[in-house]
């Protein structure tokens, strides 16, 4: 298969568009299948606090595969206070400084708070953190979250876990227009047409949890992912036509049955 | 004796010192690897954890990584 171009994000190149979520996997081992058949090099972990009274369980080990980076997350957190927090604890859990910013208080739509998310991005861009950061699908704000130093924005493409789709798209488009720093779609894709067509819109990547940990068989959806991120970046790079209202022949319109 | 909340749960310590090392050892919490601690909000290092005393009231929060998007 043709390589695209590799994505540039903080210090790292990844060859894989496809960032995945490890939630909601029936096992680790189908998780870890998962992984690698989605051909991916960052997955997402969260953080919790340890529960004093039942055995601790690993997942890290389940996810130590060849090239393979971790982005925890600092789901669970509220406030700017309580995400630098949670990112100071992922840091020494994990000893990465990279991080998703995720800072969503409402639990029925999950969606993030622009201002604590704002105020979150500017202290730990100054702590040395690659901050990905979680956001509304808002131009400006994505703007003022590049300015705040984050190393990436990850605007939504609709609430988390509901496999709509692009609803966004609009925004997203103007939002890829602007960015100087990579956008990764994310939340919302739920089929991997959606992936597609985020990356043929020129998303820099995109990350996939739910579309593919709740699918009959997790592993085939992994790989269909896989299939289509790449593929909709390869029709990005190869600059796709412009859409036109009026028709435009494929075929020669001279007339030769009569003149 | 020394009282500190745990993950807000409150644990008196045992006589066998207040380290965050010891803390551990007293819950048989193994599986250290991926554990990081905050006291009062003030995350300690690994190497740390041996020298740390712990006193009266403290907040410790301990957490380790888990599933997640």
């Amino acid at each position: 298969m043709k390589q695209t171009e590799p994505l540039r994000i903080g210090d790292r190149d990844y060859r894989s568009r496809l960032f995945l979520g490890t939630g909601k996997f029936g096992s680790y081992p189908l998780m870890r299948q998962a992984v690698e058949a989605s051909g991916t090099e960052l997955v997402t972990v969260a953080l919790r606090r340890v529960q004093l009274h039942e055995a601790q369980d690993d997942v890290i080990a389940h996810l130590q595969l060849p090239g393979v980076h971790l982005l925890p997350n600092t789901s669970g957190v509220r406030t700017a206070k309580e995400a630098v927090l949670a990112a100071q604890l992922a840091r020494e859990s994990l000893q990465t400084n990279w991080l998703k910013l995720e800072i969503h208080p409402d639990p029925r739509y999950l969606l993030p708070d622009p201002i604590e998310t704002m105020l979150a991005t500017e202290q730990l861009a100054k702590e040395g953190f690659f901050v990905m950061a979680y956001t509304n699908a808002d131009p400006v704000l994505c703007k003022r979250l590049e300015e705040a130093g984050a190393a990436a924005v990850m605007p939504l493409g609709a609430p988390i876990g509901t496999n709509q789709g692009l609803q966004t798209k609009a925004m997203l488009e103007i939002i890829i227009e602007q960015s100087n720093v990579p956008v990764v779609v994310d939340a919302g894709i739920g089929a991997p047409s959606h992936a597609a067509e985020a990356m043929e819109m020129g998303a820099d990547a995109v990350l996939v949890n739910t579309a593919i940990a709740v699918a009959g068989d997790p592993v085939a959806m992994a790989e269909a992912f896989r299939l289509a991120t790449h593929c909709g970046r390869m029709a990005f790079e190869a600059r796709m036509g412009a859409v036109t209202k009026q028709a435009e022949a494929s075929s020669p319109l001279t007339a030769f049955l009569s003149n | 004796m020394t009282r500190i909340l745990l993950n807000d749960e409150e644990i008196s310590l045992n006589r066998g010192g207040a380290t965050v090392e010891a803390l551990l050892k007293q819950l048989s919490i193994n599986d250290l690897e991926r554990i990081a601690v905050a006291v009062n909000d003030n995350v300690l290092r690994r190497s740390d954890w041996a020298s740390y005393q712990l006193e009266e009231n403290d907040r410790v929060l301990m957490i380790a990584p888990i599933q997640g998007g």
